[in-house]
């Protein structure tokens, strides 16, 4: 089974350390359990550990790292797509799979 | 899977194991190199400074296939405080035994004067112009028979004395950032700050960009009030700077890897200055300055 790491017991997203295909994914570190992913997962990506509603602070390493931009449910991809920035307002603007900017012309006017 | 032990158990031997290494290698000695003012260098360098981006081309050329050489420089035709007292730094590093100055002629930043300082440090220097000396090839051919006798000298010169960690000033540098680092890569360097902080060294982390997000975090390690200030103002002016220009450095690569917000590859950055307590901040080719560890 793939695993993901879960830093601090407050984080409510773990880290893959395997790259998971859609379902069952072992979490361990701080928590011990099993969350059902529905779709795949890169390995060094997040996993949401419990639903998060949206503008809910997302925690990784005990420290906000974000704000949910939509509710998130317990397995899901937690990424650019739901992920943003509390400061980087650029963030929630990139390309979900390359991480490319998009909003590279309006740099320029 | 493998046989679970309870996060307690686990936290346990890992503060043995810690102990165990910290025993280990705060007691370790190996042979150094002693410089006049009474530091310690692992290495004993002939370095060789350019002074003028024309000049580049000669000093790589007389380095090339030469050991125990290293090359920095300046490119600029007209000089800066900040370059100078960077060069003058680097010159008069433990690890550098002599220093040859090569420049082309014209420009402000003088290599004379480089050598003279690095003398007054108690080493050997020398310098010359590239359009005194005949040119590109000779110029090589020069340092080249500049840098085999004070190699030769520093082998034969140079004081070898046993020095352990409490000798040593250790920096981290980036390095390319995925959803991993933060797990392992860079708690591993953090380890490694804790042991030799403990032991008396000192440890160096940087990067001020890649904190962004941790102002809370990294100001409730500062050692005390001056290094909170100190702290405070090089996070602000960096999220000054990021916000000015809209840039929060993280790049397509490390949201690829699975990171997705500054404050996340902050964290994992941050990871590698340890645990201990954060002295205070200094600036480019500023030494650490001496703190006791109670």
């Amino acid at each position: 089974m793939p695993r993901a790491f879960q830093i601090q017991a407050e984080d409510n997203v773990a880290t893959l350390m395997d790259d998971a295909a859609a379902g069952p994914v072992e979490i361990i570190g701080a928590s011990k359990s099993t969350v059902n992913a529905p779709e795949k997962i890169a390995r060094g990506h997040k996993i949401a550990l419990r639903d998060i509603s949206a503008n809910e602070a997302v925690i990784k390493f005990g420290v906000r790292i974000g704000h949910a931009t939509q509710a998130v449910p317990r397995g899901a991809w937690v990424h650019l797509h739901n992920l943003t920035s509390d400061l980087d307002e650029r963030s929630g603007t990139l390309d979900l799979h390359s991480g490319a900017p998009t909003d590279t012309s309006s740099a320029y006017v | 899977m493998s046989e679970k032990i309870s996060s307690s158990s686990s936290r346990g031997n890992e503060a043995q194991i810690n102990q165990s290494l910290l025993t280990s290698t705060a007691t370790k000695s190996w042979n150094g190199y002693l410089r006049p003012d009474g530091r310690k260098g692992v290495r004993n360098l002939v370095l060789i400074v350019y002074t003028v981006e024309c000049a580049q081309h000669v000093a790589h050329a007389i380095a090339n296939g030469e050991e125990d050489t290293h090359v920095i420089g300046f490119p600029g035709c007209y000089d800066n405080a900040y370059a100078i007292r960077l060069m003058l730094a680097l010159a008069r590093h433990p690890n550098v035994g002599a220093v040859l100055s090569v420049g082309l002629g014209c420009e402000y930043t003088q290599p004379e004067k480089i050598a003279e300082a690095v003398r007054d440090s108690g080493r050997t220097a020398e310098w010359f112009f590239i359009q005194q000396s005949g040119g590109t090839r000779t110029s090589v051919a020069k340092g080249k028979e500049i840098v085999a006798r004070l190699r030769e000298q520093i082998r034969r010169d140079t004081p070898v004395v046993p020095m352990s960690l409490a000798d040593l000033t250790v920096g981290c540098e980036c390095g390319g950032s995925d959803g991993t680092s933060g797990l392992a890569g860079n708690p591993a360097v953090g380890a490694f700050f804790d042991l030799l902080v403990d032991a008396g060294g000192c440890a160096v982390f940087e990067e001020t960009v890649e904190m962004i997000g941790l102002r809370g975090h990294m100001l409730a390690r500062a050692a005390n009030a001056a290094a909170k200030d100190q702290l405070a103002a090089a996070y602000d002016k960096a999220e000054k700077y990021c916000r000015s220009v809209r840039q929060w450095s993280v790049s397509p690569g490390n949201f690829a890897g699975g990171l997705t917000t500054i404050e996340e590859k902050s964290l994992g950055a941050f990871a590698k200055s340890g645990t201990r307590p954060i002295q205070g901040v200094i600036r480019v080719a500023e030494r650490p300055p001496v703190y006791t560890t109670a």
